[in-house]
């Protein structure tokens, strides 16, 4: 069993074959070798690891994405996403973000990749107001950048 | 997974807890850093007009977004080149996505042509202007829409050798247009290239190296007097100086195509093995596709489609032939005992015989197995190829038609039941 700390002092034990889809984790294992210490995940709120270990616990057993992958990288361009994963990827925003945070810090891609195409999913087919009224984001463009939309916006309506 | 072991795993197993106070973000996206958030834009830069309205719409949300958007040439690389109906875009805005692409390779597809496009005589300044051509060598893939005008620029305007090319689809939209592409705009060593799509336009190809071409898709219906001489053979050699990497051919001609005794001679000895090739279409003349059937080797072919038209010349016998090769040395041998299922439909269409599979055929079994063997109308025809399904009949667990036509019905049931029974039981659909 793995110990880990999140960020609001909670303790976590976890089978280790299930945490070992972060790499992060995997890394640190490797290097330090067996220890009764507690890793700290001083960017993972517990109520957000809890997720993340349902997550994880999924796909126990399931093939490890290759180490050698860049987890930076979104490698499957569609927008296709799972069934299963839907359902988990059903949560308030904040959460939603959340998840995205800590599977960037965990380096967990194939959940990283998840939650990137939901928010992308989302975003898709929007106007830019509408993406706005969506993620509660404010207007904030100086006058030379509207009059630049304004004239982006005429090209792409010269059919 | 045990409910015990979820609890173990899930439950906090000392609770030091200690509240969080940290206000709730008001836009909880902007907890996202810009390279998640870049990540997330490039997901939306599809190869579509729609999805370019969407990067648009993405750049124009906030100040943060802009700058990321602007700062990121994935997005924009499907968009430098975009068309209206009448031709291209504003210069000021290739201008300006050509900058926002950086040094990117870009992707000039269909995507860039809107669906009513009917480009006019302002196209040829438009296109000079635009400088298409001066960034011709920055091209991963290209769809050209070829018409006279587009032929008058290419043949004239100073051209960058193009050295990035994986992807070039040519076409003139019409069957009653034949374009060829002026071979100067491809650089005889552009060893990139990994798909060609001629559609009544033509390239010559032996200009061109394409040893690692994936893709040949060629369509040409109506074949111009300039190609009158490329027959069988060349067709051939072309298919041999990519073997290796071919995974999918298509080859539609017209029936002038040349087939000369003198082609026929070619030894089959000489077969063109393509190790790659998981999809076949070959829509020819029946002694062409005799001709090229009986030289190229395909283990690994998953997907055949056949469409053949006898001309006057040809033999009806060479037709059966393909189809006892067919049979014998590609559907039978993939044929798994167990669980086997083919579908044979009759063809909608009068005067082909079409392999084809069938990828919307609901089935739990692997695309292996879904094979559709369609016969035209002609049942005189398609009594005559009986014998070549002997050995194939007893794998057969489906059997589909459409019964308006009683002579084939009867046909079909009487031959094919009987040819199928041999072999399994209890599984047969016949008339769905």
């Amino acid at each position: 069993m793995v110990l880990l700390l999140t960020s609001d002092n909670e303790m976590f034990s976890v089978a280790e074959d299930v945490i070992k889809r972060s790499a992060y984790i995997k890394n640190m294992l490797e290097d330090v070798g067996e220890s009764d210490l507690p890793i700290p995940l001083p960017n993972v709120e517990s109520n957000v690891l809890v997720k993340i270990l349902e997550y994880c616990e999924h796909y126990r057993g399931e093939p490890l994405p290759a180490s050698d992958v860049d987890p930076a990288e979104i490698g499957d361009r569609s927008l296709d996403i799972a069934d299963w994963d839907q359902k988990y990827m059903a949560v308030d925003q904040e959460m939603l973000f959340e998840i995205i945070l800590a599977a960037n810090y965990l380096d967990i891609k194939s959940l990283l990749d998840v939650g990137c195409k939901t928010v992308a999913k989302m975003m898709k087919g929007k106007s830019s107001e509408e993406i706005r009224t969506l993620f509660n984001i404010a207007n904030d463009f100086t006058p030379e950048e509207e009059a630049q939309i304004r004239k982006e916006n005429a090209w792409a309506e010269c059919r | 997974m045990s409910n015990e072991h979820e609890t173990q795993t899930l439950e906090p197993i000392t609770c030091d807890v200690q509240e969080s106070v940290a206000p709730k973000a008001p836009c909880p996206i902007d907890t996202l850093p810009n390279e998640l958030l870049g990540a997330i834009f490039v997901l939306n830069a599809q190869r579509s007009l729609p999805a370019f309205h969407n990067i648009l719409a993405i750049s124009h949300t906030c100040s943060r977004w802009r700058s990321i958007a602007l700062g990121c040439p994935e997005l924009w690389k499907f968009y430098v080149f975009l068309h209206n109906k009448h031709g291209p875009r504003p210069y000021e805005m290739t201008a300006t996505f050509l900058q926002r692409c950086g040094k990117l390779t870009l992707d000039v597809g269909w995507e860039r042509l809107a669906s009513s496009y009917q480009p006019i005589a302002v196209e040829v300044s438009s296109l000079a202007a635009v400088g298409e051509f001066r960034q011709i060598h920055r091209f991963r893939s290209y769809t050209v829409l070829f018409n006279d005008l587009y032929y008058a620029m290419a043949s004239s305007a100073p051209v960058e050798p193009v050295d990035a090319l994986e992807d070039i689809t040519l076409t003139t939209m019409s069957a009653q247009r034949f374009q060829i592409f002026p071979s100067r705009i491809l650089n005889s060593n552009l060893h990139t290239l990994k798909s060609v799509t001629l559609t009544h336009c033509w390239v010559d190809l032996n200009h061109l190296r394409l040893g690692n071409l994936r893709t040949l898709h060629i369509c040409l219906p109506r074949v111009e007097s300039e190609l009158h001489r490329y027959g069988p053979v060349h067709y051939l050699e072309l298919l041999k100086k990519c073997s290796i990497t071919l995974e999918e051919v298509h080859l539609e001609i017209s029936p002038r195509v040349p087939y000369t005794m003198a082609e026929s001679a070619v030894p089959k000895e000489e077969t063109a093995l393509l190790p790659k090739l998981t999809t076949l279409t070959l829509m020819l003349p029946t002694s062409v596709l005799h001709f090229l059937f009986a030289r190229i080797s395909a283990p690994l072919l998953r997907s055949i489609r056949f469409e053949t038209s006898r001309v006057q010349e040809d033999d009806d016998r060479l037709a059966d032939t393909v189809i006892s090769r067919l049979l014998t040395e590609y559907i039978l041998p993939q044929k798994n005992p167990v669980g086997n299922r083919m579908c044979v439909v009759q063809s909608d269409s009068s005067q082909v015989i079409n392999f084809s599979p069938v990828p919307e055929y609901s089935s739990n079994e692997t695309e292996d197995d879904s094979i559709t063997v369609a016969f035209h109308h002609d049942h005189v025809d398609f009594s005559r190829t009986m014998s070549q399904w002997e050995p194939v009949a007893p794998f057969l667990t489906s059997l589909r038609a459409n019964a308006t036509n009683v002579v084939i019905v009867d046909l079909f049931s009487r031959i094919f039941t009987s040819l199928t029974y041999k072999g399994r039981d209890g599984t047969l659909v016949i008339w769905e």
